[in-house]
């Protein structure tokens, strides 16, 4: 073999013979030596001659060939990079941007959507939920849940919980805590380990067991305590109630939002119609989802036939317990997001291509010659992919680094109320994608370059003179382009479809108005107050602020709009009341005082809204007020609904008149017609976490001070929650639409710009390369409009061309967003159209500049060159 | 000692001539190629080995570890079949050129 090993000792061979042969000729050897390197010259550079002989011979194989070929092509890769800064940093540059775009989306969407449930071993967790007679998914109440847990025999364990905000006094001002009650199987089911002391014991959920305990997050034991051990049996006012802290559990990555846990207990005796629990479950071993479904169906069965009042027409249902957690809308549009970024990452694989044929366009006379001097076709293939694996791995280095960085700058404007966002990470299966991610565009930028110069005659047979030289390579970068632009049309088509979707979102008819309205809650804690007590504390509240300066309207509601938390019950017209509770209306409720429809903007139609005097606790039924939607739903004749009576479903019925009839609110969903809604009085539902609206003439953000100096003023132990406009309720509800619609705009204008910069590139080639073409027609001449048609209809063609297959291919993938999007069809003739004229405009305004160049040519400088 | 400069070109021809008659290492090679041209040719080493390995890169020879006539390890080239008729269709050729340049020098220009 003649490769490189043994070369120093092949020359030190001659050396050693000629300066023997020299000392035969009677030399000293000093001078022998002397001689016999005058004659061999620079070594160092016979060498290099050498392997340079070597390198250029016919390939032969064997793998030390290859590694040596290798590490010689990326030395020699690294100098043409060098040579050509421009391109390559260019091409790096795309690259790194689309590794880094897929990265953050993949890692975002993969928190988000994919891997949604925060515990460990998320595939045996289900959630069990009960199933309205109208086949909606629903919580659990207390007793149904104690039924489920002692009868099911399909899981190693169930838990319910229950979100809870918490007052936490005795140490200076009334502070909120935000905390979970939780059963004692909570923990193990989703696997959160206990740090230091115990969790709940069973009988410390049990009505009339030790139920004053309280486990606090290791969040909270660091924050509060400064992780001192010491915490265990320390006591705590919580609600007006002493509890003893009885441990520390790791629960921060499960549930962030959480402080402390409290026992929720469950109460066999309780009310059955109540349902408030979410309960989750792990699956036993071996155990499918569908066996455990079949296990909780039975057992609701079971349950509606022995409990008629509370239980007919109720089934249950077992679902894995991320369906639970991401609704799939949410789910489907963070798909399409990952197909988008996917498109992205085309597109810079594309553009990555397009950059190395200009390159090799540059450098097809070293090419040329090279395959002239003997270098194969394999060998060159070679030294293209180690030119374009350079690039990918600088290239996707480089993207990884700048998905690190962007990734908190995307948590921070991302939608804040996804709590699993601000948990996302660059983890090993991102990073492995983004890895997958470089090859793949490596592979893929490196293919055309690669058939661009395999095809070619004179590198096929050496020796051929090389013919056509440019007009191949034009053949190439003009499909790329034309690729760029089928892939810019789709990207833009659907950034576009989305953003006027989230336009169409924002500017619905709310049915209320929610600009000048500040929202908050107050929390009055069972032990401190009463049913009349809390009316009471809230009627003087409205009254206290509707006496401020520039407040005009106070009214409470148990839900304020827009809250996680939606109230559901059942209605009838009582004059035609159905037997059964599957055959009354699921409507949607909210027990309301004081000026409670002024407040939050929505109008009354007819009647009258309530007033304190609708309800007595032991007098005759109170009024009731209902939307246009439960109005026209109950009362489907048309006939005037004030004066008549509903049946509010409840064991014995409860027969309501109603007074009046107001604007029906999308106060729960923006993106769906509101479900029919009924509003009765506060008092006959006083709830303990009541939100107040107050409306006001100026900003709504600055009333806050006034709003916590008068709650203070009225009781010093009860806390203000969550005060903020109700604006921000509203813009949260859109969140992940918007997060998804300026992801999606950003990638369109990247997209854009890499498809002017691919249609500017091969407009100014084919300018330079007629030159003299252009020149001899304008000293013939040809008028400067003619030239620019001349220059704009080639390159156009190909934006065309490529708007054409772009639009071809978005009718059928446009189906991918079919349900996702608010109003907007998503073969929207305006947003596909207005997306291949913006196209088409990008194209023209990159090839006017190489268009008008061509024009100011200078004919006798042409002719004479 | 005359020494003529290589025509280029020719280096190539001389090498496979020399081993034509059997293997010889490179100092050899060189040292046949300055005997045979009557110490007229003078070899460079910067110049014979790259075209001995050049030759071997094209398949034209091939080369392998031997003991030289002093025992000590050298690197052998001998003539491939591909070498040989390479050989013969260059020598062929550099004939006729020779025979074209030497008419063209014994005729006289027509003045």
């Amino acid at each position: 073999m003649t490769n490189g090993d043994g070369l120093d000792e092949e020359l030190d061979f001659h050396i050693a013979r000629l300066v023997d042969d020299l000392r035969a000729e009677g030399m000293e050897e000093e001078e022998a030596h002397l001689e016999a390197a005058r004659r061999f010259g620079d070594i160092a550079a016979v060498r290099r001659a050498c392997r340079r002989a070597e390198s250029t011979g016919q390939g032969r194989g064997g793998m030390g060939m290859l590694v040596d070929w290798i590490t010689r092509d990326a030395r020699f890769a690294l100098r043409q990079v060098a040579r050509r800064p421009l391109t390559a940093g260019l091409a790096v540059v795309t690259l790194a941007v689309g590794v880094a775009a897929t990265t953050v989306v993949h890692t975002v969407v993969d928190a988000v959507v994919l891997h949604p449930v925060p515990f460990d071993d998320p595939e045996g967790l289900t959630a069990v939920v009960q199933v309205t007679p109208q086949g909606r998914a629903f919580s659990v109440s207390a007793p149904n849940f104690v039924d489920f847990a002692e009868r099911q025999r399909s899981f190693s364990g169930m838990a319910a919980r229950r979100w809870a905000n918490h007052t936490l006094t005795g140490s200076g001002s009334a502070e909120t805590v935000q905390g979970m009650r939780a059963s004692h199987a909570l923990f193990a089911v989703a696997g959160v380990d206990v740090v230091l002391g115990r969790t709940f014991r069973p009988e410390e959920d049990t009505p009339g067991g030790s139920t004053d305990v309280l486990v606090l997050s290791d969040g909270a034991w660091e924050r509060r305590y400064g992780r001192d051990p010491g915490v265990l049996g320390a006591t705590v006012v919580l609600d007006g109630r002493v509890r003893t802290v009885i441990g520390v559990v790791a629960s921060d990555h499960a549930w962030p939002a959480a402080e402390l846990f409290t026992p929720l207990v469950a109460d066999r005796d309780g009310e059955r119609d109540n349902q408030l629990f979410e309960v989750m479950a792990r699956l036993g071993d071996g155990v499918t989802v569908e066996e455990a479904r079949s296990d909780i169906v039975a057992i609701a069965a079971d349950l509606a036939a022995m409990y008629p009042d509370s239980n007919d027409g109720w089934g249950a249902e077992v679902m894995r317990l991320e369906e639970r957690m991401v609704g799939p809308g949410t789910e489907r549009l963070g798909r399409f997001l990952l197909a988008a970024v996917g498109l992205l990452l085309l597109m810079a694989c594309v553009s990555v291509s397009n950059l190395q044929v200009v390159r090799l366009t540059g450098r097809l006379r070293e090419i040329t010659l090279r395959a002239a001097l003997g270098a194969g076709r394999i060998r060159l293939a070679v030294q293209l992919v180690v030119e374009s694996l350079m690039i990918a791995v600088v290239g996707g280095a480089a993207g990884v680094a700048a998905a690190y960085l962007t990734l908190p700058l995307v948590q921070r404007v991302g939608p804040a109320d996804l709590e699993r966002l601000s948990q996302a990470s660059v983890n090993g299966t991102v990073l492995a994608v983004a890895v997958a991610a470089a090859v793949f565009a490596a592979l893929v930028s490196g293919v055309a370059p690669a058939w661009f110069l395999l095809r070619r005659e004179e590198i096929q047979r050496p020796g051929r003179s090389a013919r056509g030289v440019s007009d191949e390579g034009r053949a190439v970068r003009g499909a790329l382009v034309a690729a760029q632009f089928a892939l810019a049309l789709l990207v833009v088509a659907a950034a576009g479809l989305v953003s006027r979707s989230l336009i169409e979102l924002q500017r619905v008819d709310l049915g209320f108005e929610p600009d000048g309205v500040l929202a908050f809650s107050v929390r009055l804690p069972d032990g401190a107050f009463g049913r009349e007590e809390r009316t009471d504390f809230i009627r003087r509240l409205l009254a206290e602020l509707e006496g401020q300066a520039d407040v005009l309207d106070a009214g409470a509601s148990q839900a304020v709009p827009f809250a996680s938390f939606r109230p559901s019950n059942f209605l009838a017209a009582s004059a035609r009341e159905p037997e059964r509770q599957q055959d009354f209306l699921p409507v949607s409720w909210r027990a309301i005082e004081g000026d409670y429809f002024a407040a939050a903007g929505i109008r009354v139609l007819s009647g009258r809204p309530l007033r304190p005097s609708d309800y007595d606790p032991g007098g005759p039924p109170f009024g009731v007020v209902l939307d246009r939607t439960a109005a026209s739903m109950l009362f489907p004749d048309g006939s005037d609904p004030i004066g008549q009576s509903v049946t509010w479903f409840m064991p014995g019925g409860m027969k309501l008149p109603v007074v009046g009839v107001v604007e029906a609110a999308r106060d729960e969903f923006v993106d769906g017609l509101p479900r029919p809604r009924v509003y009765v009085p506060f008092a006959f539902a006083p709830w303990e976490e009541p939100g107040i609206l107050v409306r006001t003439r100026g900003n709504a953000a600055a009333l806050t001070p006034v709003v916590r100096s008068v709650v203070a003023g009225l009781d010093e132990d009860v806390p203000v929650i969550d005060p903020a406009p109700l604006e921000r309720n509203f813009s949260r509800t859109v969140a992940w639409p918007r997060f998804t619609a300026l992801a999606l705009l950003s990638f369109g204008v990247l997209c854009l710009l890499l498809a002017a910069l691919g249609i500017y590139g091969v407009a100014a080639f084919g300018v330079e390369r007629r030159r003299g073409e252009i020149g001899v027609r304008m000293a013939l001449g040809a008028q400067p409009g003619e030239v620019v048609r001349l220059v704009l209809r080639e390159s156009l063609r190909l934006a065309l061309v490529g708007v054409g297959v772009g639009l071809a291919l978005a009718l059928p993938l446009g189906r991918m967003l079919e349900g996702l999007l608010y109003s907007v069809s998503p073969s929207d003739p305006v947003v596909l159209l207005g997306g291949a004229l913006l196209l088409l405009g990008v194209a023209l305004v990159s090839v006017w500049i190489p268009a008008v160049r061509a024009v100011r040519t200078d004919p006798t400088e042409t002719l004479s060159a | 000692m005359s020494e003529l400069d290589l025509v280029r070109g020719t280096l190539d021809v001389l090498i496979l001539k020399s081993l034509s008659g059997g293997s010889l290492h490179g100092y050899g090679v060189a040292r046949w190629i300055k005997d045979a041209s009557g110490d007229a040719l003078l070899v460079e080493e910067g110049a014979l080995y790259p075209a001995l390995h050049r030759l071997a890169a094209r398949g034209w020879v091939e080369a392998d570890w031997g003991l030289s006539e002093n025992n000590r390890r050298a690197k052998f080239y001998s003539l491939t079949p591909l070498g040989r008729t390479q050989l013969a269709s260059e020598a062929s050729s550099w004939d006729s050129y020779v025979a074209a340049v030497g008419r063209v020098l014994r005729t006289d220009p027509a003045s």
